[in-house]
């Protein structure tokens, strides 16, 4: 038998808002993204307006390295997407 | 007495795999000191040649493949609280028999669920997914346990009406009886449950006594043993885990404070005032932190509690990052009145943790949720931001 602490424990966990989404994404020889595929469809980049890079949780057993680029689109909309430096993958995710 | 028995088989061992996926198909042990000795407490499934009870240093020469794990005892007995509290939600009548496995009593609950089927599927989802529970459903305690031992992973079976051709094929082993006595039956020829209904109960009686009356009733499918239903505790706890650790204080409190809302939400809470309150993290990757603070008179509300416990955290410093804290009010005192609020927004917060209860009952957990600022600071979108279950 089992020791009956005479306690009522539950738990209840945190769900994270705003997860990458994975993405596929075509780049230039400077590695810029020239063309991303969203939803099933290719959207070219016109202009790249901002990118910035960040490194987190180094201490962690995966560390947190990423590439953030902001683009318009052809189609005039704006999109976030950034490279996992580490894992080498692409992810739309807004900032 | 219709009772359900739900059974988790590997308990620690599921525990440890949900925790580190990199358990999964690899042969495990988990052991427990016991004094100088390491005492193995459970093993992946199919484990062969590796028993509960066993010394590590008994199987450490002849597996050389084999991950050992020391029990973290606290945390399974907590994790099967909670699945107790989550049956106690379903039915009034639930007893705990050993880690991971309890009987319910189902008696008078099928009209409050419709049906039998959707009765037993709310105890199935009493249970997290991940520890495949398996829950047996008859007529008495030794009955329900066989059931469950008939149902597949995850699922659910009822002893046939016809109960001679479900038990006779049982070994006499499954008896719960000492092993000297099944030694015995065996010595007289018995080796099922089959062959010890056939026999008269007279013999039975002369050589084995009352559990000879007991053993030969449960042959036959009668077992008149009561249901002893889980007395309710002077604590009452919840924890909290971090999608990234914490360090800053600001955030350890807003999870606290969240924790603290979540308790005295809980109906076991109401009209219920709490004399201590104990902190308790898990630090990354280091042992734990823990604070316990005395209330100087019960409190039994979270403003009031909320403003003793910051001030007890004032000019503390954190041992490290938090991965998960849990928050247990203790001593508790009994019910008092309660007089209903005057105020209007009182009373709507009633009404809301009222109708989320009944959705919590209904669905099986609490459907309501909201967002909650986690670290807006971060330069990771996602620790931003999360969706935390919303208790009023």
């Amino acid at each position: 038998m089992v020791k009956n602490t005479r306690k009522t424990i539950s738990s209840d966990d945190l769900r994270p808002l705003n997860l990458p989404i994975p993405t596929n994404v075509v780049i230039d020889e400077y590695e810029l993204p020239v063309a991303i595929n969203m939803n099933g469809k290719w959207v070219y980049v016109e202009r790249i307006n901002d990118a910035w890079q960040i490194s987190d949780e180094w201490w962690r057993d995966k560390p947190i390295i990423r590439s953030y680029f902001e683009c318009l689109t052809k189609d005039t909309n704006r999109v976030t997407l950034f490279r996992d430096i580490i894992f080498d993958n692409w992810y739309l995710q807004k900032t | 007495m219709l009772i359900a028995f739900v059974m988790i088989d590997h308990f620690p061992y599921k525990f440890e795999e949900n925790k580190d996926v990199r358990l999964k198909k690899r042969n495990v042990v988990i052991f427990h000191k016991s004094g100088t000795r390491s005492v193995i407490m459970d093993t992946s499934p199919g484990l062969i040649g590796v028993n509960r009870g066993m010394s590590l240093q008994e199987i450490s020469v002849s597996l050389s493949d084999v991950i050992t794990i020391e029990a973290d005892i606290d945390a399974y007995n907590r994790e099967f609280n909670s699945i107790l509290i989550r049956l106690g939600n379903r039915s009034p009548v639930v007893e705990p028999s050993s880690l991971g496995s309890a009987y319910v009593g189902l008696d008078g609950l099928n009209n409050t669920y419709g049906s039998e089927g959707q009765l037993v599927d709310v105890i199935l989802q009493a249970v997290p997914d991940y520890m495949k529970p398996r829950v047996g459903v008859s007529n008495g305690k030794f009955l329900s346990y066989l059931a469950a031992m008939t149902a597949l992973d995850g699922g659910a079976y009822r002893t046939p009406d016809s109960l001679e051709d479900f038990l006779s094929p049982w070994p006499i082993e499954i008896l719960p009886v000492d092993s000297v006595v099944k030694d015995r039956l065996r010595s007289f020829g018995f080796y099922t449950l089959g062959h010890l209904a056939k026999c008269q109960i007279g013999p039975i009686q002369a050589q084995f006594g009352k559990i000879g009356t007991r053993i030969w009733y449960l042959s036959r499918g009668i077992d008149d043993e009561p249901l002893t239903a889980l007395k309710h505790s002077g604590v009452i706890g919840k924890q909290l885990n971090f999608a990234a650790p914490i360090i800053e204080m600001k955030m350890l409190l807003i999870a606290f404070d969240n924790l603290l809302g979540s308790i005295l939400a809980n109906p076991e809470m109401s009209g219920r005032y709490a004399r201590t309150v104990l902190l308790e993290g898990t630090i990354y990757n280091r042992g734990s932190w823990q604070k316990r603070i005395v209330f100087k008179a019960p409190v039994g509300n979270r403003l009031q509690a909320m403003r003793i416990i910051k001030s007890s955290l004032e000019g503390i410093r954190l041992p490290g990052p938090l991965e998960s804290i849990s928050l247990t009010l203790g001593e508790l005192t009994g019910e008092i009145g309660h007089q209903g609020s005057l105020f209007r927004e009182v009373r709507r917060r009633e009404h809301l943790a009222q109708a989320i209860k009944q959705l919590e009952v209904s669905q099986g957990s609490n459907p309501v949720l909201h967002v909650v600022e986690v670290e807006p600071w971060s330069r990771i979108p996602e620790r931003r931001l999360a969706l935390m279950t919303y208790d009023p």
